[in-house]
């Protein structure tokens, strides 16, 4: 099994144990900062997502040879409108959007079902396959194997053990690698950790953080640097991927809509009420010195969430900075004075 | 011992000199130039050199965006905390700040009960709303910039300056020349314009009386009235608003060798 598909999605709602019993490795797509959108800005304007144009950007240069194919997944609204851009400028062999719903009623449920029965017909015409009920329930038990190793090597983040950086990576190449070796990875780090005693610094600040998709490790470095390390977080790259668990054994279509629908809410969905209730849930669970809610630039769904998420925090009274951020390293600098002041005030 | 703070700004760097008691006995204010460093060191220098100071006399606290380059200061704290501090040196009672420096804009509000900071925003990415917005305003009005605010408050009918960014404002005041406004009424248009951008970015963190305008954008008379129109509530502007900064960075300093 080496062809992949690759996910682009602002939240993480992609069925991968469709795309895994599809015989393919999902990968998501993640952003270079180290590169600029020239391409893509001739096709989005520059106040448009900065994340999302970067990763067109990539996909106009040329992605890899052995990614076959593109889902989609409806995250936030910007996302979802650049299908036909890729569709006309990056077109691969295989396509598809994948309507993953904002809403998480019942409707929603059998809309959402609806839809990945729809992409597994394509799935199954396009590479000539067939996706077994059997295979999809293997792939959920696969799925639930990663999410439960994930959930407790993120343990080790509080325990000082582990970087929030090292975690950040971890989870990240989970999301791009084949899962089977992704298991065993987990397997091997999760043995390795137990062996250690905490070695981080007690006097960095704990900090849980949240907001738009992070996936630059170096930005959590920074944070590092600065004196933080994240012990919990409320990101895609984090632990909205591996939270809950899929039931297993049941119809594995609803078992995936029901995952997915009843997962940690993100900002690109609603009602942004939910989202903050597992922020409380953490916050009642991990001692936290602040938190820091960082917006992609141009992220119009975190800052839509920001007002609402200041107003709560500031009741409860725990520090919280927001920032928005730029997408290249040389931004995190101009940052600085702002996590410094923050860690001041914690 | 007595302590220094040192303010280096993007545009002007602040040096200010506290006696043993925390009173502010002498200051410096020079341009940052593009040498932070040399700039810093030069007054730190002739302030020793004027009170008949060593080194190790004093404590030295650096702070603002040079404050990293300032090899000799014992410690450094970011302009946030110091002006919070700053200010409560002349009013004790400050709940909250606005400062206006050269190149970046930021509000704070701090505990009523311990006085520390809580929350602040920082405008640092563009010029509009800045002292770099006035300055290049005041080229194209070719009016002195510690006369602007002055000039601005004679208008009955100040100028609408609609863009947030200093490049397309500087055209649009071309364009009111054009169309025939006054000099005045325009020098208001670009004072106001200030104002509402930055009162936009304290109300958003909650800002209240009493409120400290510092700065060097301070000393402009007409952004602290239209500033108090926006917030709608008085505001107060310390003796040396460009000092609270470095001054809080004395007190700080005192402080951390208790």
């Amino acid at each position: 099994m080496t062809k992949k598909l690759a996910i682009f999605d602002s939240s993480v709602d992609t069925p991968e144990e469709i795309i895994l019993a599809a015989d393919l490795i999902p990968m998501r797509l993640f952003g270079d900062p180290t590169i600029t959108n020239e391409n893509a800005d001739a096709h989005i304007p520059p106040n448009h997502c900065v994340w999302s144009r970067n990763l067109l950007e990539q996909g106009i240069q040329g992605l890899d040879e052995d990614i076959v194919g593109l889902i989609t997944t409806h995250g936030c609204d910007c996302t979802n409108r650049q299908f036909d851009i890729w569709f006309e400028c990056v077109n691969k062999e295989f396509m598809f959007f994948l309507n993953a719903p904002l809403k998480r009623d019942k409707i929603s449920r059998k809309f959402f079902i609806k839809d990945m029965k729809e992409l597994i017909t394509q799935l199954e015409d396009h590479f000539g396959i067939q996706i077994t009920d059997k295979k999809l329930n293997e792939n959920i038990s696969l799925m639930n194997q990663i999410r439960r190793l994930l959930k407790e090597i993120s343990e080790f983040r509080s325990k000082m053990v582990l970087k929030g950086s090292e975690f950040h990576n971890l989870v990240k190449k989970v999301q791009t690698i084949d899962k089977q070796e992704a298991l065993q990875l987990l397997e091997n780090t999760l043995n390795d950790l137990k062996d250690k005693t905490p070695s981080i610094d007690e006097g960095l600040k704990k900090i849980l953080l949240t907001g738009s998709i992070i996936d630059d490790t170096e930005f959590i470095k920074t944070l590092e640097n600065l004196g933080f390390q994240i012990i919990i977080d409320d990101l895609c790259v984090g632990t909205r991927y591996f939270w809950t668990l899929a039931e297993e054994d049941n119809d594995p279509l609803e078992a995936i809509a029901d995952y997915h629908l009843n997962k940690p809410v993100y900002s690109t969905k609603f009602p942004s009420k939910e989202r903050f209730t597992f922020i409380e849930e953490l916050l009642d669970s991990y001692q936290v010195d602040g938190i820091i809610n960082v917006a992609q630039k141009f992220c119009e769904s975190v800052l839509y969430d920001h007002p609402f998420m200041n107003k709560k925090l500031k009741e409860i009274g725990i520090p919280y900075l927001f920032i928005e951020k730029e997408y290249n390293r040389e931004s995190y600098k101009q940052l600085k004075t702002r996590f410094e002041a923050f860690g001041e005030i914690i | 011992m007595k302590a220094v703070g040192l303010d280096i700004g993007s545009l002007a760097t602040k040096l200010v000199l506290l006696d043993e008691n925390k009173k502010m006995i002498d200051w410096k204010v020079n341009r940052s130039t593009y040498d932070f460093k040399r700039v810093g060191g030069d007054l730190f220098k002739d302030i020793l050199k004027e009170h008949n100071l060593s080194r190790s006399d004093v404590f030295v606290m650096s702070t603002g965006y040079g404050r990293n380059t300032v090899d000799f200061a014992n410690d450094r704290i970011t302009e946030i905390t110091a002006h919070a501090k700053g200010v409560q040196y002349f009013y004790p009672d400050a709940r909250s700040v606005i400062d206006i420096g050269g190149q970046d804009s930021k509000a704070i509000v701090m505990s009523s009960k311990t006085g520390n900071v809580i929350d602040f925003q920082m405008n640092d990415k563009c010029a509009a709303g800045t002292g770099r917005f006035l300055e290049v305003m005041s080229h194209a009005l070719e009016v002195p910039i510690n006369e602007i605010g002055t000039l601005a408050l004679k208008s009955n009918s100040p100028a609408s300056i609609s863009s947030t960014c200093t490049v397309f404002a500087e055209s649009e005041v071309i364009s009111l020349f054009a169309q025939g406004s006054s000099k005045i009424d325009i020098a208001a248009g670009i004072n106001k314009s200030i104002a509402r951008r930055v009162a936009g970015m304290a109300k958003r963190i909650g800002v209240e009386p009493l409120l400290v305008f510092c700065g060097g954008v301070a000393k402009n008379i007409a952004v602290k009235e239209y500033l108090e129109t926006e917030l709608g509530f008085e505001i107060v502007r310390p003796e040396y608003p460009q000092l609270t900064g470095a001054l809080g960075a004395a007190l700080i300093s005192f402080d951390n060798h208790k």
